[in-house]
């Protein structure tokens, strides 16, 4: 008989909102009458139930603000659930960000000895590793430098590197692995691939890559709105959230405004944002080569002197610096030079001939922003759940497809 | 014959709260406490020029500037021993409850970023900055000694007693430590009114001036502080001549130290498992 590895029974957590919530005041302290009224109560998960056998691998997937992060928190203890219990059977490994306990001043190994003894490695165990970590991360020559000058991208590497070393009973994984260039994501999830074979490793993993979660996990499970919408297998599970996903009518007005405002002024509006293959069907997968279309539908809600419109393509949507290594490309147009009125309602359309996009993908980050002063109007990508852009190799030759993008070429050889 | 796998106990997590923090399985992560403490002492004195020489320097600087004014100037009563014997005594002991109090006080709130990340037990956060100070003083102490011997004043059976008093210390800043941390975490305010109130504990504190020079019809009030105790105790058990702590101060000051504890021990079990959500 395989036991459960995890139980979970009406899980439910509170967070409270609201004008001052998290940082505390005085006058909380002293008139806590006045404060009750301002702050609202937000339930991040809601009477969440299910049970985990151990040496299962779970997908965990969702919208922003659906309670994964939540769940894992409260499964790797970190945080305690408000209603209800999980009980946990085993030792717990959690990967919740990509380099905890990383000091940009001390030395990579340093590094690797001090995050990997607070991710719960024993230091025993990084000493055995050691060599490893060092290895699957290609830094061995700067070793003994301090991380800060690393580059963005070795940093990165590092830690994931770091990571990957942990054996615990069970592994809590959030979207770490969506770093570094493609082939450095390859090989991680080849190690975790290894890692989640061994026998009686339970692994939950949440990630907007669906494809990864059909590939490592055996059963799903989709969270809306901190309810547990679907918990069965991982095709019917990606099939489920595909459709329950309110992407389908492209609707992104009314998506997420409080992050959109907190990043741009909002003067103008991404309403509508759709995308159509050469056959003109919706859909956001492409194969390379083929057509790719989008439309952006916008209103202006005040008056702006000017307007223009920029479409970035990135490798990671975490990465929000939008460093030039993980960006694919970068669109722009001037919409409109002269000034538009309250009320006009417009739409872009964004044609990729040919799409010279190999196997992969790749987050879209749209934009509209004044011309003079680069004030953002609205900004969209991940924070309105835009689906990322998914593109299948058509060639059959293996080596026609790696690599990112398809270049125009010619080769002529010569020889006697 | 098959290897039966020993099966490990269900933890659970609920709302509800422990009255203690689980102090078995922080036994059981102590190697942690020790990565932790690594972790601080490693990242503390990054682009700095002396690095650790600071450790010996502030108590260095603190014992000369008292000599001179206090001892050298003002003619501050020590109780018959050179003055810097006298300062250089209370203020390696002061140095440490100090530097380990703001440290373990504030240790909460500098691990924010990674306790919203992985778990460990909580209560070894404290413990590692009250470690990696400690350890940043205990050179100092050194020094003390050899000051002390130099001067021809080492008291002899009862310097075997001496470490029992910086425990006690160490033991007190956790104590108080458990509950500031606590607080900190949810109101900064911490960080900024305890120095201040260090500095006035610092001169109701036997550290510039001898605990006879108290009238004695102060001097009750002045035993209260828990402090006179082990910095009197301290200078007994090191210095020849210096005058015993009284036993009803030692009682005092232990009894003190226990109640602090427990009740720090229960506030940081109340608050541990869900100050992540407010810090």
């Amino acid at each position: 008989m395989i036991a459960n590895a995890i139980e979970v029974n009406g899980l439910g957590k509170r967070y409270q909102i609201g004008a001052s919530a998290g940082a505390h005041n005085i006058t909380e302290v002293l008139m806590p009458w006045r404060h009750k009224s301002r702050v609202k109560d937000f339930w991040a998960l809601k009477n969440i139930s299910f049970t985990i056998a151990e040496g299962e691998s779970i997908g965990i997937i969702g919208g922003n603000g659906a309670g994964k992060s939540t769940l894992l928190k409260i499964l790797s203890r970190i945080t305690a659930p408000t209603t209800g219990y999980a009980r946990v059977r085993g030792r717990v490994g959690t990967l919740l960000e990509v380099g905890t306990g990383f000091h940009p001043e001390l030395s990579g190994r340093d590094n690797i000895f001090l995050s990997g003894t607070i991710l719960g490695l024993h230091p025993a165990d990084v000493r055995k590793y050691m060599d490893e970590i060092v290895d699957f991360a290609g830094v061995a020559e700067f070793i003994d430098t301090p991380v800060k000058r690393y580059s963005s991208g070795m940093q990165v590497k590092l830690a994931v590197a770091v990571a990957l070393y942990l054996e615990p009973e069970i592994l809590i994984i959030d979207e770490v692995l969506a770093v570094g260039d493609l082939a450095f994501q390859r090989k991680s999830l080849n190690r975790l691939n290894e890692v989640t074979g061994r026998e009686g490793r339970t692994i939950l993993f949440v990630s907007h890559s669906l494809e990864a979660v059909t590939r490592l996990c055996d059963r799903v499970f989709v969270l809306e709105n901190g309810e547990l919408k679907f918990d069965g297998t991982s095709e019917e599970g990606v099939e489920f959230y595909r459709k329950s996903t309110q992407f389908a009518s492209g609707e992104v007005a009314n998506r997420n405004a409080k992050d959109r405002l907190s990043r741009a002024s909002g003067a103008v509006w991404f309403e509508k944002v759709e995308a159509f293959d050469a056959a003109g069907n919706r859909t956001w997968r492409f194969s390379s080569g083929e057509t790719a279309r989008f439309r952006f539908s916008y209103e202006v809600r005040s008056p702006v002197p000017n307007l223009f419109f920029l479409f970035r393509l990135l490798l990671d949507k975490t990465d929000f610096s939008h460093r030039d290594e993980s960006m694919v490309t970068n669109i722009y147009e001037v919409i409109s030079h002269t000034a538009l009125e309250q009320g006009f309602r417009g739409t872009i359309d964004l044609t990729l001939p040919k799409l010279k996009l190999r196997s992969g993908e790749f987050s879209p980050y749209v934009y509209l922003g004044c011309l003079d002063d680069n004030a953002a109007y609205d900004t969209i990508d991940a924070n309105v759940d835009l689906p990322k852009i998914v593109v299948k190799a058509s060639d059959k030759n293996r080596f026609n497809t790696m690599g990112l993008v398809s270049l125009d070429y010619r080769v002529e050889s010569c020889g006697t | 014959m098959a290897q039966e796998r020993s099966i490990p106990q269900y933890v659970e997590f609920t709302s509800k709260a422990s009255l203690l923090p689980d102090l078995a399985e922080a036994w059981r992560y102590r190697w942690m406490a020790v990565a932790l403490a690594r972790r601080n002492l490693m990242t503390r004195y990054t682009q700095t020029l002396l690095g650790p020489g600071w450790f010996f320097l502030q108590p260095i600087m603190l014992t000369g500037i008292l000599s001179l004014v206090m001892g050298g100037i003002l003619h501050v009563p020590s109780g018959g021993m050179p003055y810097v014997v006298f300062a250089a005594s209370g203020t390696i002991l002061w140095s440490t409850f100090n530097r380990s109090l703001l440290d373990t006080s504030m240790s909460l709130a500098a691990m924010a970023p990674i306790l919203s990340k992985v778990y460990f037990p909580r209560i070894l956060i404290p413990v590692a900055a009250l470690f990696s100070s400690a350890l940043e003083v205990l050179p100092a102490y050194g020094l003390l000694v050899l000051l002390v011997g130099g001067y021809r004043l080492l008291s002899g059976w009862p310097l075997l007693l001496c470490p029992l008093f910086v425990v006690m210390t160490l033991l007190l800043t956790l104590a108080v430590g458990l509950w500031l941390t606590v607080f900190d975490a949810y109101f900064r305010d911490v960080r900024y009114a305890l120095p201040f109130i260090l500095q006035f504990v610092f001169f109701f504190s036997p550290i510039i001036y001898s605990s006879s020079a108290i009238p004695s019809r102060w001097r009750m009030l002045f035993q209260l502080n828990p402090i006179t105790a082990l910095i009197d105790g301290f200078r007994w058990s090191l210095v020849s001549g210096a005058p015993p702590p009284s036993a009803f101060e030692v009682v005092w000051a232990i009894m003190l130290i226990l109640i602090a504890a427990l009740s720090g021990l229960v506030i940081f079990g109340r608050h541990e498992r869900i100050l992540v959500d407010r810090i």
